[in-house]
């Protein structure tokens, strides 16, 4: 392989580039929103959806009952021990974590403190809406009259790396980084190739005595740099950077790679840039919108785990903002890295079998 | 075999059961021009695109240089250079940078980008953006982007059209340029005399048959049209008129005014490649002018 090929390519491309406006707009849009998300959103209140809970306690605790009673037993999951349950909320298979104690008496003084843990990177009106959804219940189920309750409510924050001071932003943050990879691999890279196709250059390269190897490594270079650059700058800007900062940056150049692979197959089979915007924008959407709304509902939940972002999303989720001790990455990182081989042996195979510039 | 530079034989090429390239032979002797001639859709393009590797052929031969085509092209991109009948530079980036691009494609040794750059004329053009630029010197570009590697065979398609006289001149002398220094030029145009300056020999095609081959002065002499230009008296009155001597008429005509003391002057009259590509092609083009672009 040829390194002075493949820089060529890598200096051709970003000279291209510079003047390209649809490549600029690409790496400024994401730039931009995470501004916008960051500075604008971050004191913004909405309804949250009620959310999956794991809980402490004995199924036959009056408050569960009447829970289950209610049809929300497929919102409930029972946990053993609190590190099991903050480990799930960690992770997000649970959203809210409640202890509650075998008994909850209206006459007892002395009643053991019920507790609501949450992850870090929850608002605040998340965790007080939720709190009062448990009140009323428990209200209700003990027939009391408001205030004082007669057992001690502790809301507890999972230990996580930063504060959610600013936690609606954070909670945006990971699917921001993805859309930036996103554009670069799926839009992007692909446009640029099909112009180039489109305009005849790509016959001009394949006339000389280049490798298909170089070729896609040349093109690659470019494009994770874009992406890189992108998702390193607005890290910056938005000061996120975290003690986890080597993950991160694992998390973003595989990612990225995994994206630029899928784009370079994109290329070879869209025609034309109409094409490439079909293809490529549809497999974007999917991209970004699956990990960031897989608790919106059980149908995305369920399509979750067969999109590769969800694990791109939540490894960079954890290395921003949790406490890495706790949790899990090297699950998510393995996983990232095993999809982005597979696709850049598709993209080889492809190319290796039909040349881009036919 | 590596007697020719080109050496095409029983090429064949359809695109579903429309056949555009039927079944073509001929060589190209190291060191000619040779010129490949024909109406729009005849399937000279795709001729070429078949010969450089770029699309694949259903039956038949080609040897380039020695190498066999498709199953020697690696060896053959390091000695063929062309010059497509589009121009495809990256717009945005300036001439030179083009080139040094190229150049680390071709693994080639920068220095010799101003070697290029000298040869055609784009010295003080080097560090313009190719949108900026005319379309002759876009050309010169192109030819320059093809000449980076030293290439010992040279493909020109259709390298003059819709430029001016003096670009197209600046092309055809660095053509002749090449020729002298030994490489082989396989060129298209649709310029008959250009044609007929440049090439040593030509070959005419349409609707994928190789119709004639020879040198220019040869085709001229079997398919040109043979008459006299003729000035004589009629009625006291001087007159100058051009006689087929393949008509019958104007042969009888032309010798009664012999025999009638008429004739003042008679002059061979040359024929030209144009008549000899309309008639080897103009009829059966006309009678086939439904025929798909190849």
């Amino acid at each position: 392989m040829s390194y002075r090929t493949i820089l060529a390519i890598l200096r051709k491309d970003l000279l291209d580039s510079l003047k390209n406006y649809q490549v600029i707009l690409m790496v400024l849009t994401p730039i931009i929103l995470s501004l916008l998300f960051t500075n604008v959103m971050s004191g913004s209140k909405t309804a949250a959806a009620l959310p999956e809970i794991g809980i402490i306690s004995s199924p036959q605790q009056p408050l569960i009952e009447s829970l289950i009673e209610k049809g929300l037993s497929k919102k409930i999951t029972f946990f053993q021990n609190r590190q099991d349950l903050e480990s799930a909320i960690l992770e997000g298979k649970v959203r809210f974590g409640i202890i509650l104690p075998e008994i909850i008496s209206a006459r007892a003084t002395k009643n053991q403190p019920v507790t609501l843990l949450y992850p870090p990177h929850i608002p605040d009106f998340g965790v007080e809406t939720l709190k009062s959804v448990f009140e009323a219940e428990i209200r209700s189920q003990l027939a009391i009259t408001p205030p004082p309750l007669p057992f001690e409510f502790r809301v507890e924050a999972v230990a996580g790396s930063t504060s959610n001071a600013n936690a609606l932003a954070d909670s945006m943050f990971p699917m921001l980084m993805v859309m930036a990879m996103g554009m670069v691999g799926f839009l992007a890279l692909p446009m640029a190739i099909v112009e180039e196709r489109e305009k005849g250059t790509l016959n001009a390269i394949f006339l000389t005595p280049i490798k298909t190897s170089e070729f896609i490594t040349g093109k690659s270079l470019f494009s994770l740099f874009l992406a890189v650059t992108t998702t390193v700058v607005m890290l910056s800007i938005n000061q996120k950077w975290s003690e986890n900062s080597g993950y991160l940056l694992l998390v973003i150049f595989c990612g990225s790679l995994m994206t630029i692979f899928t784009g370079l197959i994109i290329a070879n089979f869209a025609k034309t840039q109409a094409a490439v915007n079909a293809i490529g924008t549809t497999l974007f959407l999917f991209f970004q919108m699956v990990p960031s709304l897989q608790h919106s509902s059980d149908i995305v939940r369920s399509v979750a785990p067969f999109v590769p972002s969800t694990y791109i999303f939540s490894a960079l989720r954890k290395a921003m903002f949790l406490d890495l001790s706790k949790v899990t990455i090297n699950d998510d990182i393995l996983i990232i890295v095993t999809l982005t081989a597979v696709a850049y042996m598709i993209a080889h195979g492809v190319y290796r079998f039909k040349k881009a510039d036919k | 075999m590596a007697n020719f530079a080109i050496e095409v034989e029983g090429l064949e090429k359809a695109y579903g059961q429309t056949k555009v390239v039927k079944g073509i032979s001929f060589n190209v002797q190291p060191g000619e021009i040779f010129g490949f001639l024909g109406p729009n859709g005849a399937g000279k393009t795709t001729s070429i695109r078949m010969m450089i590797g770029e699309i694949p052929f259903q039956n038949g031969r080609i040897n380039i240089l020695g190498y066999d085509v498709p199953t020697q092209l690696a060896e053959t991109r390091t000695l063929v250079g062309v010059v497509p009948d589009h121009q495809n530079l990256y717009d945005r980036i300036t001439i030179r940078q083009n080139l040094e691009f190229f150049a680390a494609l071709n693994k080639v040794d920068s220095s010799r980008i101003d070697e290029v750059l000298s040869e055609v004329f784009l010295i003080e053009h080097q560090h313009k953006a190719c949108k900026d630029l005319s379309r002759g010197l876009r050309q010169r570009a192109l030819i320059g982007r093809g000449l980076l590697h030293c290439p010992r065979l040279f493909f020109l398609d259709e390298p003059t059209s819709a430029l001016d006289p003096h670009s197209a001149q600046l092309i055809r002398e660095l053509v002749q340029k090449l020729k002298n220094a030994g490489t082989t030029v396989f060129l298209t145009t649709h310029y008959m005399g250009e044609a007929d300056q440049l090439c040593d020999r030509l070959a005419i095609m349409n609707l994928g048959e190789i119709v004639a081959c020879d040198s220019p002065q040869n085709l001229k002499k079997n398919f040109g049209r043979k008459a006299v230009i003729v000035e004589y008296l009629q009625n006291e009155t001087k007159r100058t008129s051009d006689f087929s001597l393949e008509s019958k008429q104007d042969l009888a005509s032309l010798s009664q005014i012999i025999s009638s003391g008429q004739l003042l002057k008679i002059h061979s009259q040359e024929a030209t490649l144009e008549e000899v590509f309309m008639n080897v092609t103009g009829a059966r083009w006309k009678s086939n002018s439904e025929e798909p672009e190849a």
